[in-house]
């Protein structure tokens, strides 16, 4: 391989101006004013843009219908021990009547009437 | 706008930008030659220069709005020539090939006219560029090809104009030696 003699040729080597451009190359050049904006990747870009932007605005929409929608939990009564229930006067009230009711059940139960029978005549 | 050769290249960008057209054409009736010896130079392939340059006016008419002059319009489009070349140099390395294609036309610029000779040194030129890593190699294409200075090519590189000089007197060195090797 030939080197240039010099640093200095070496440069002009460098600077060595390129062919012509082709005529395809100065055709494209032309119409670069004409076509910008218009690429299909760009259409494409925007369009999907514009797609993913009312799909979130459909599915925001949606969670904040089903959110005013939902129906609020019924609230349950919370579990209560023997101990508490023994200490309240009206759940005590609750279940001597709750008592009472069953004793005055199993007196108007016919299937119960002949053992009512016996024990009344008993001595 | 009238233009003429005295007319500089952000008047003609800020023109472009309000809508005169045949302000781009004059842009790159200037600058097409420089940034495909560019690409050339360091891609070793004419046609892929060619696209490469189109590019770059692509993308600089797109971007003609949002231009300001902030520094020169060549230090800007040879920025957006550097991230094209980045990109390329990225696809190369996978693709791993290389094209060999002289096709330069000197005139009388060299001391030598002889075509087998510049042949000869064209090969040289391309056997020692592709020695240089990447950056280095555009580095030496912006200052001694683009006529930038140091602190400009630091600019379109992302580099610090400092480390440009201590680069391009490596580089030089690197050359000077390689000029003396028999």
């Amino acid at each position: 391989m030939k080197k240039p003699p010099d640093f200095e040729g070496f440069e002009s080597l460098l600077k060595g101006q390129v062919r012509e451009p082709s005529p395809g190359f100065e055709e494209a050049l032309r119409n670069i004013p004409g076509t910008a904006g218009v690429r299909r990747g760009d259409r494409f870009t925007s369009s999907l843009a514009r797609i993913s932007a009312i799909a979130a605005a459909l599915i925001l929409a949606s969670l904040i219908g089903l959110n005013s929608l939902q129906v609020k939990p019924v609230e349950t009564n919370s579990m209560v021990s023997i101990q508490e229930l023994a200490e309240d006067p009206a759940m005590l009230t609750l279940f001597s009547l709750s008592e009472d009711l069953e004793l005055a059940a199993s007196l108007l139960d016919e299937e119960n009437q002949f053992a009512l029978d016996y024990f009344s005549s008993a001595p | 706008m009238v233009v003429d050769d005295e007319t500089t290249d952000e008047e003609l960008m800020l023109s472009l930008a309000s809508g005169d057209d045949q302000a781009f054409h004059q842009l790159f009736e200037r600058w097409k030659r420089p940034l495909i010896s560019y690409f050339f130079r360091s891609l070793n392939d004419y046609h892929r220069a060619e696209d490469l340059a189109l590019m770059v006016a692509s993308k600089v008419y797109s971007a003609r709005h949002k231009y300001k002059v902030l520094s020169k319009f060549s230090t800007w489009m040879f920025q957006i020539a550097q991230n094209l070349l980045r990109d390329e140099f990225r696809k190369m390395q996978t693709r791993k090939s290389q094209m060999f294609v002289p096709d330069f036309d000197y005139g009388d610029s060299l001391i030598e006219d002889d075509s087998q000779s510049i042949a000869e040194m064209e090969e040289w030129l391309m056997y020692t560029i592709r020695n240089l890593k990447q950056q280095e190699r555009s580095l030496i294409l912006l200052v001694y090809q683009q006529g930038f200075t140091p602190a400009e090519a630091a600019e379109v590189l992302g580099i610090k104009a400092n480390y440009a000089r201590v680069l391009l007197h490596k580089i030089r060195t690197y050359l000077t030696e390689e000029f003396k090797t028999a």
